[in-house]
């Protein structure tokens, strides 16, 4: 009595999600987080710095003081949104650290 | 694109606007009897001219024509010179007395101005507790990443 082997269909490659291309040509590339985190950035220093401006220019007497309030609320509450965004990044960061693999 | 600043500069514009107001009132009282100016004649009467400006908070926003078209801020276009005629006394001890004794005051109504100054103080509180509740609810949003 022969025995015949078993057959068991061939697999040449594994096709997992995370190793397809991930720009396929005709999709626009989407910025990274750390280009957004970046760009978030650079606003909130802009917005800081006019704060700044506008704090030294009341005190010149060019700028209104409800200019200035302005100026310096939109820093203040841009300011204290980018500190809790940082917070949740580093939590973030500190969660996949903890990991245990 | 109208987000929470855009609040705040309006309020900020009002707040503004009604200071120039305050000015204003503040010179026609200092003039009320002011019987000689820079132009010739008797002070006249200030009043600021206020007008809607539609909020323009980017240029992108412009172009995409995301401008909130419901929120105006408030601007001070011009501040006019009130064409009521002087008044005219009879007060012929004056150096600026015509040939009849007449002279002629500013256009001012003291009260009047009294009651301008208490409108605009009010509106400028109105507008500084708007900032002040806008800041509250941005904070309170943003509190809520906490």
């Amino acid at each position: 009595m022969v025995i015949k082997p078993a057959e068991f269909p061939t697999i040449d490659r594994i096709d997992l999600p995370l190793s397809r291309e991930v720009n396929p040509a005709g999709v626009a590339e989407q910025p990274g987080f750390d280009e957004l985190l970046g760009r978030a950035l650079e606003k909130l220093d802009g917005t800081l710095k006019a704060g700044d401006a506008a704090a030294a220019g009341f005190l010149q007497g060019k700028v209104d003081i409800q200019q200035m309030a302005l100026a310096l609320e939109k820093a203040d509450i841009s300011l204290r949104f980018m500190m809790h965004v940082r917070n949740r990044v580093v939590e973030a960061y500190k969660e996949i650290s903890r990991m245990n693999i | 694109m109208a987000d929470i600043f855009t609040a705040l500069s309006i309020a900020s514009s009002g707040m503004q606007a009604q200071r120039i107001r305050v000015n204003t009132v503040a010179s026609n009282l200092a003039n009320a009897s002011t019987t000689r100016t820079e132009e010739g004649g008797p002070y006249r009467r200030l009043d600021p001219v206020f007008r809607a400006v539609p909020v323009e908070e980017s240029f992108e926003a412009t172009l995409e024509g995301m401008i909130d078209e419901q929120s105006n801020k408030v601007e001070v276009v011009e501040v006019s010179r009130d064409p009521a005629p002087p008044r005219k006394v009879y007060d012929p001890q004056h150096p600026d007395a015509d040939a009849e004794g007449y002279v002629l005051l500013p256009n001012i109504n003291v009260p009047e101005e009294m009651v301008n100054m208490i409108t605009a103080s009010r509106s400028y509180a109105a507008c500084a507790n708007v900032f002040e509740t806008i800041k509250q609810m941005a904070r309170g949003a943003v509190d809520l990443l906490k």
